[in-house]
């Protein structure tokens, strides 16, 4: 019978070493997405490596900068924390989505962009936000976007020895917001069938000066959709806009059919969730005055 | 059961019983057997036996058989 | 053979509401359910199952998984012998052994993927896993039929070359995958529809589905040195599970123990076995008990999922709304053996209406997916939905309020159903004036929202059943019956007893025990248990009064008829007439000798022994059920989400024993039968391979989804019965689906019959216009 070797380093350094020593390791923050794998039998790893211990990966910071989030934070920890969620609430929303009350205790955003599930539920709103990733690896930090981080389903920019370290929001102008809407069948226990996302930005007459719109579950990773973005610009959100809003998502959409629902219900349902995300970040942002 | 009856759906017996009932079922129809009989439900006057065996009939009973069917 | 019973009216406990008996130890942890048994020295059960939806096994291997350390038995199906003719218990009617043993293992064929094969037993669930992917079996793929449709083709492959259809006249010649056909009709159809202003006819499928019981399979199997042998499991029936592990095994049923352990629900769906024959064979071979428990994907892939059907209806109705035809034919996959509930969806479909003219027909089709297996009411709301959603469009295309409608074509009493046995009292016209008057039928409905009603019948079996009654030296109460409690029946037990018997609910004790500690029990389903093994306690309860009676005239040295029961106490009657006295007319006269239970038991010893009875009984006293929902939705026009905004059953208990639990089993029944409607369904790939066997995409409606489920019991005494009960636990699952259709329908404009509504197949139909 196959053995498993389990590691709980305390420093970047200890467990790049230890990832790069195993010819199948896999990384633990929460557990939840992984231990699942485990038990299902989709994933036998040799070593786990526990990112717990190590300080960079548990730290919460917000500041005039942004916030940054260490990858092994739970997402409890973060929709807890009031000052997050008035500054990102789409982004905060997001996370509260995943899983049960006991399951947002240990996943992590982290672990949900590095599990590379094309659904995830935090990444589109991760991208909306325009959030970065820093990566530590043998050769010292790398910085990517997170709409350049997953490169296929199950698939990531990471190399065997590098570790998601923390995510860093940038601090969104005045008047700003953000929103996440996923489709499920149910209200509940269900993976997205799509998710849009949409941070925006609005000057003092409410037409909108600057948004990012990102899509979940109808490609193979989650997008960022300038067209639709460009669509917000410059409006206020009338009709047309919206519309083109919702096409330029369904346009960007390239999804399959599978258990969860048909492509070409993907490909609309997007648009309607983009459309509904604008309108519930620009109210968001309106309440800011 | 029609099958065996030649498409007969009601028939007069006379019989004080389920055993008397059976043979002359089997005496008029002889394809029908009496495994096919003992296979239903019986509802005598509006109760349903399930296993009908030594159950006796008044002068003017109403039978009727009933395909046997428990339930989840 | 009549009936000169009297129905109670007048109650003391029954009908009150005292918390569950078995309450405390759930919502505390303690209760032991299925997988919750251990045995010293117990090895761990693995079923190795097919990768194939269809082929024959050519060999297998286990020389490789016996190396394995820990491992200490195997088998297959050559260690079961032959079933032969012999005829068991199934589903719904008799089944042939022939068809239920090779579900546990397979002997030359797998007919189905995740069909049991071989297993393992080794010291640890992981070793047993990893032997068990060591044992070699070989295969000779065979074409596979995964849907009735393609099972019906001329040249479809054969799942099994003896099988020729029953019931066609003269027999074929050539085998099929259609098991039986059955048509039954009364009137003149023809007739019937040359009659009507309207007749829609439309066909309606209903999904393959499984009972999603929330715990797994589980059982543990121990053999001593005489061949003796002990189960423990989770079932509807310990009595089922001892016949067919006897019948399936070749252990005689003398030899067989079976505990039933708590359950976590079973719906139909454990009132067979899967693992208690392998788990016994294997504690036979190793000399060690054997525990065997089901993951949820091996729930899921193989036992028992029910049938989905496919149903074209036609219905002709006059304007003034009588119903002058209907026309129905059915086709049932019954997966890889013949087992389904098809003749009760022909039997039952049309058995709310009077109309004279009706044919139904049906057929059972084999396929290489899971053989299928009972779910409340089986066969009916197949039959049912079809039937329901027609007569809603009928109503609506004369103009008629679909309450109304049904209400000038419902069954009462002395009406013959196409089954043949005329109604006694039945209520569903006073269901319907009760979902009529509730105020959710006058709700106003708004843009997107929709109203749906329907309503339904289930036949509701009798069966055998037994009880015990102990007293204890203190006057406490022991019931004890073979029932396994999957819907508060102790409570319901526990309330009978103490109104027979006089004496506060609290001081009954009520229990279900093993196969060796009392009479035989059928199963519990077929809405039968409160009815029937209800009616065995009633009885051992009224010789347990005649016996306390006999110990307090021996104390008074009075005749036995000199002495009254009442209220828990044995009174000396002193010429007041025993009637007089229960009914409270005549007072107890001043100086009346008083004994009360507690007092006869304490001194039991002294006046005859242990103060017990028992009582066994065939119920020949069931009665139907009819029931009645509306719901009302909200359709997302953009994403085809449906929301359930009110959700209204009305439905006829006869006599609610515990009106709580009666609410929680039609509760419970709208629930299933709303996830049944809206997304609940089986997902197989072309290989025949469950793609959704777990809880994430099998989607059961979660609390969230749902709003309250009102309820209306209607009481329309079951003339039959002491207490008038009829069954409730299975036509609360036939009304809800052609209710929430009909809802879906009337909000989004649509004519969608394809179950489920699942949000991409509803926003398809609303785009299509």
């Amino acid at each position: 019978m196959q053995s498993l070797q389990f590691a709980a380093p305390t420093s970047l350094a200890e467990a790049a070493a230890l990832l790069g020593g195993s010819d199948n390791p896999k990384v633990l923050a929460g557990g939840t997405d992984l231990l699942v794998q485990m038990k299902l039998g989709l994933r036998e790893p040799a070593l786990v490596v526990d990112i717990k211990r190590i300080p960079e990966l548990g730290e919460v910071s917000l500041g005039a900068d942004g916030l940054r989030l260490g990858a092994a934070v739970p997402g409890a920890e973060v929709t807890a924390n009031a000052d997050i969620a008035a500054l990102y609430p789409g982004f905060v929303e997001a996370l509260g989505l995943i899983g049960s009350t006991q399951v947002q205790g240990r996943c992590s955003p982290g672990g949900n962009l590095c599990n590379s599930s094309p659904a995830a539920d935090s990444v589109p709103a991760m991208i909306a936000c325009g959030a970065q990733c820093n990566i530590y690896g043998p050769n010292g930090m790398r910085s990517v976007p997170v709409e350049a981080f997953n490169t296929g389903p199950g698939r990531n920019c990471l190399a065997a020895d590098e570790i998601l370290v923390s995510l860093e929001f940038p601090r969104p102008a005045a008047r700003s917001a953000d929103a996440y809407l996923r489709f499920i069948p149910r209200t509940e226990m269900d993976i997205a069938v799509a998710g849009a996302a949409v941070a925006l930005t609005l000057d003092d007459a409410g037409v909108c000066t600057a948004a990012r719109v990102a899509i979940g579950a109808v490609a193979p990773t989650a997008l960022l959709v300038p067209a639709a973005a460009e669509a917000l610009v410059g409006s206020k959100l009338d009709d047309a806009a919206l519309a083109a809003v919702a096409e330029a998502a369904s346009a960007a959409a390239n999804p399959i059919s599978d258990k969860r629902g048909t492509a070409e219900y993907r490909r609309k349902v997007v648009g309607v969730l983009a459309r509904r995300a604008a309108l519930i970040a620009q109210s968001r942002a309106q309440a800011e005055e | 059961m029609q099958r065996f009856t030649g498409g007969a759906r009601e028939v007069e017996v006379e019989a004080e019983d389920f055993p008397a009932l059976l043979a002359e079922l089997c005496r008029r129809f002889p394809d029908l057997g009496e495994d096919t009989v003992r296979k239903q439900s019986l509802g005598i006057d509006g109760m349903l036996i399930h296993t009908p065996m030594l159950e006796t009939f008044g002068q003017d009973s109403q039978l009727v058989f009933v395909t046997r069917i428990a339930g989840g | 053979m009549t009936s000169d019973m009297t129905v109670k009216t007048q109650f003391r406990h029954v009908g009150s509401r005292p918390v569950r008996p078995d309450g405390l130890d759930k919502v505390t942890g303690r209760a032991r359910y299925g997988a919750d048994m251990n045995l010293q020295g117990q090895l761990y059960g693995h079923i190795i199952r097919s990768p194939h939806a269809h082929a024959r096994i050519k060999s297998i291997d286990f020389s490789e998984a016996l190396k394995v350390p820990g491992v200490l038995a195997t088998m297959s199906g050559a260690d079961l012998p032959e079933p032969g003719e012999a005829l068991i218990p199934g589903a719904e009617i008799e089944m042939k052994l022939k068809n239920v043993s090779p579900v546990i293992m397979a002997r030359d064929k797998v007919l189905y993927h995740s069909h049991a094969v071989a297993a393992v037993a080794a010291t640890s669930p992981r070793i047993a896993a990893e032997a068990a992917k060591l044992v070699k079996v070989e295969y000779e793929v065979l074409p596979a039929v995964l849907d009735m449709h393609a099972a019906l083709a001329e040249d479809a492959p054969l799942l099994h070359d003896d099988n020729f259809t029953v019931g066609i006249d003269p027999p074929p010649e050539k085998p099929s995958n259609v098991s039986v056909q059955i048509e039954m009709a009364k009137g003149d159809l023809e007739a019937g529809f040359a009659a009507a202003d309207v007749v829609i006819e439309r066909t309606v499928n209903v999904p393959m589905c499984h009972q999603a019981y929330i715990e797994p399979h589980a059982c543990v199997a121990k053999a001593d040195e005489k061949g003796r042998i002990d189960i423990w499991c989770t079932t509807q029936g310990p009595f089922v599970v001892r016949l067919l592990v006897a019948e399936i095994t070749g252990i005689p049923q003398k030899d067989i123990k079976v505990t039933a352990s708590e359950i976590g629900g079973g719906f139909g769906g454990k009132t067979t076995v899967y693992i208690e024959p392998v788990a016994a064979v294997l504690a036979k071979k190793s000399g060690r008990p054997v525990k065997i428990v089901m993951s949820r994907e091996e729930v899921f892939r193989a036992s028992g999922p029910v049938s989905d059907s496919e149903t074209r209806v036609k219905i002709g109705a006059k304007k003034d709304g009588t119903i002058t035809a209907i026309d129905s034919d059915m086709i049932m996959n019954t997966g890889a053996y013949s087992a389904s509930a098809m003749f009760a969806g022909v039997l039952f479909g049309t058995a709310p209406y009077t109309a004279e003219n009706i044919r139904s027909k049906g057929r059972e089709v084999l396929t290489n997916l899971p053989r299928v297996w009972a779910y409340r009411a089986p066969g009916a709301p197949q039959a049912l939905t079809a039937v329901e959603c027609v007569v809603s469009e009928l109503a609506a295309a004369i103009g008629m309020d679909p309450i109304e409608f049904r209400l000038k074509n419902a069954v009462q009493e002395g009406d013959v159903p196409l089954y043949g046995m005329p109604f006694s009292a039945v209520g569903l016209k006073e269901c319907l004036q009760a979902a009529k008057d509730h105020p959710n039928y006058q709700a106003a409905l708004g843009e997107n929202q929709g109203r749906g009603v329907a309503c339904a019948f289930w036949i509701n079996a009798g069966m055998q059943s037994s009880a015990s009654i102990h007293v204890t030296p203190d006057g406490g109460i022991s019931v004890m019956t073979g029932s396994p409690d999957i819907g508060g029946s102790r409570a319901s037990m526990a309330l009978m007893a103490a109104e027979v018997l006089g004496v506060p609910v609290e001081t009954v004790h009520p229990a279900v025990v093993d196969t060796d500690s009392i009479g035989f029990c059928d199963g519990t389903g077929g809405s039968r248990t409160t009815l029937a093994t209800g009616g065995a306690v009633i009885q051992a309860a009224e010789k347990l009064v005649e016996e306390l009676r006999r110990r307090a005239a021996a104390a008074w040295s009075v005749s036995i008829d000199d002495v009254a029961w009442l209220d828990g106490k044995a009174v000396e009657r002193c010429g007041v007439g025993i009637d007089e006295l229960i009914e409270g007319t005549s007072p107890v006269k001043d100086g009346a000798k008083v004994l009360t239970l507690a007092e006869i038991a304490l001194t039991a010893g002294a006046t005859g022994g242990p103060l017990t009875a028992v009582a066994s009984l065939h119920a020949h006293n069931s009665a139907p059920s009819f029931a009645v929902n509306v719901c009302d939705v909200e359709v997302d026009p953009e994403t085809g989400k449906v929301d359930v905004l009110r959700f209204t059953c009305a439905q006829d208990a006869g006599k609610a024993i515990h009106p709580a639990y009666v609410e929680g089993q039609m509760q419970g029944g709208a629930v299933q039968g709303i996830g049944w409607a809206l997304n609940e369904e089986y997902l197989f790939n072309a290989d025949g391979v469950l793609d959704n066997a777990g809880f994430l995409d099998y989607r059961i409606p979660v609390a969230s989804d749902l709003p309250m489920i009102d309820t209306v019991i209607v009481e329309v005494p079951n003339p039959l019965h002491p207490y008038g009960v009829r069954g409730v636990g299975e036509v609360s699952i036939c009304p809800p689906m052609p209710a929430v259709v009909s809802a879906v329908n009337n909000a989004a404009g649509t004519l969608l019959y394809d179950l489920p509504m699942s949000p991409p197949k509803l926003l398809a139909a609303i785009d299509a216009g």
